[in-house]
């Protein structure tokens, strides 16, 4: 293979890598709400930005400003995650607004059909009374 | 013997050796996935409740895992190419379809051998659909046959003893059964540690692939293979070939 054909096909590589970090780090920033997405994205540029390492041992500059933008991604989008968590156990207020969010989205048949009340799960998950 | 790579640098070496060859070697393993997939699903549909249903499906099953071996028999001819690379003749998707020109019989048979270990370690789990014995839900053994793992470590075992019977066959065409297995055999032994460590340095980078939205595997998958290929070429006295070779 022709060694300027093999660097192309390396650095498409690390182009993919960088365009899954940066799409996960505006998943994260800008678009809160989805932040097991933005993990799956970042987890894949950094795959990509191992990829592109072929013989290498180190990452490029490149490829390692992606792998620390994915680094940065997750852990921000973990932080939400725990964020969220922390809130849901924390806050009976956040607890029954999510609640009644629930019950908006899926009516009034979902305890039948589900055989228990969100109010039911959301509480005796997160600690609240029921 | 020629010089030994560890199995880290068995790993870089097929992540080089990849570079520009990614979309032929993940089209590849997608088109097997997808075979699977799609007979398994097949197998489904045509196939409705009751123990003979049941046991007409993992017939079903049975031969259609067996007549996987001529694809599999394809991605070693495939990976073969791709590790040596021979300029004249690289390895292309066409290459999974090796199987069906020649050694259809013996790839069948070789591939009997898997699917017999992946059943024998399917056995406990079948004896339990059966309700011949039964296990508590939610007990260690619930959970050990939920994710099929006695099957999993068992095909994993046959692999650390036989894992290059594809290739060998691959390689010598006009050898019989017992002889491709008296051969991989010899080759294998020594080498199993280097085939152990390569699936081991594996495991962080498959999680990355599960936790990629599970596609990641596609790719993951194929260094794997790749570096396994590596490995079998060292063993045969043989230097993995570089992209790079020909204009060093």
């Amino acid at each position: 293979m022709d060694p300027v054909i093999y660097e192309e096909s390396r650095q498409r590589l690390v182009r993919l890598s960088h365009t899954f970090s940066v799409g996960a780090l505006v998943m994260t920033i800008l678009l809160a709400s989805i932040p097991y997405v933005a993990i799956s994205f970042a987890c894949l540029a950094i795959l990509f930005a191992i990829m592109s390492k072929g013989y290498g041992c180190k990452f490029t500059p490149e490829s390692k400003s992606s792998v620390i933008t994915s680094v940065i991604a997750i852990v921000v989008s973990i932080g939400i995650i725990a964020y969220a968590v922390i809130t849901l156990f924390t806050n009976p207020e956040v607890r029954q607004g999510v609640i009644d969010y629930a019950e908006m989205l899926y009516g009034e048949d979902y305890e039948e059909m589900l055989g228990f009340s969100f109010e039911e799960l959301f509480n005796g998950l997160f600690g609240g009374q029921q | 013997m020629s010089d030994k790579l560890s199995s880290k640098q068995l790993i870089v070496t097929a992540r080089g050796q990849l570079i520009g060859k990614y979309s032929a070697a993940v089209g590849l393993t997608l088109l097997i996935a997808l075979t699977e997939l799609l007979s398994t699903l097949i197998t489904d549909a045509v196939t409705s409740a009751g123990t003979i249903s049941y046991l007409m499906r993992l017939a079903i099953v049975f031969i259609i895992d067996l007549l996987l071996g001529v694809l599999i028999y394809g991605r070693a001819v495939f990976y073969l190419k791709l590790v040596r690379f021979n300029e004249s003749d690289p390895g292309t998707v066409s290459d999974l379809f090796a199987g069906f020109k020649q050694n259809t019989d013996k790839a069948i048979l070789l591939q009997l051998i898997f699917t017999a270990v992946s059943f024998l370690g399917s056995l406990p789990s079948i004896l339990v659909s059966f309700e011949i014995f039964e296990i508590e839900a939610g007990s260690f053994a619930y959970y050990m046959l939920a994710l099929n793992l006695p099957a999993s470590i068992l095909k994993f075992a046959a692999d650390l003893f036989i894992g290059f019977a594809f290739y060998v066959l691959a390689d010598n065409p006009d050898l019989s059964i017992p002889e491709i297995l008296r051969k991989t055999l010899e080759i294998m032994s020594g080498n199993r540690l280097s085939y152990l460590m390569i699936g081991i340095r594996m495991i962080p980078l498959f999680l990355l692939g599960v936790m990629a939205f599970c596609i990641g595997i596609l790719w993951v998958s194929v260094i794997n293979l790749t570096a396994v290929t590596d490995l079998y070429l060292v063993a045969i006295d043989e230097k993995p070939g570089s992209p790079l070779s020909h204009h060093e």
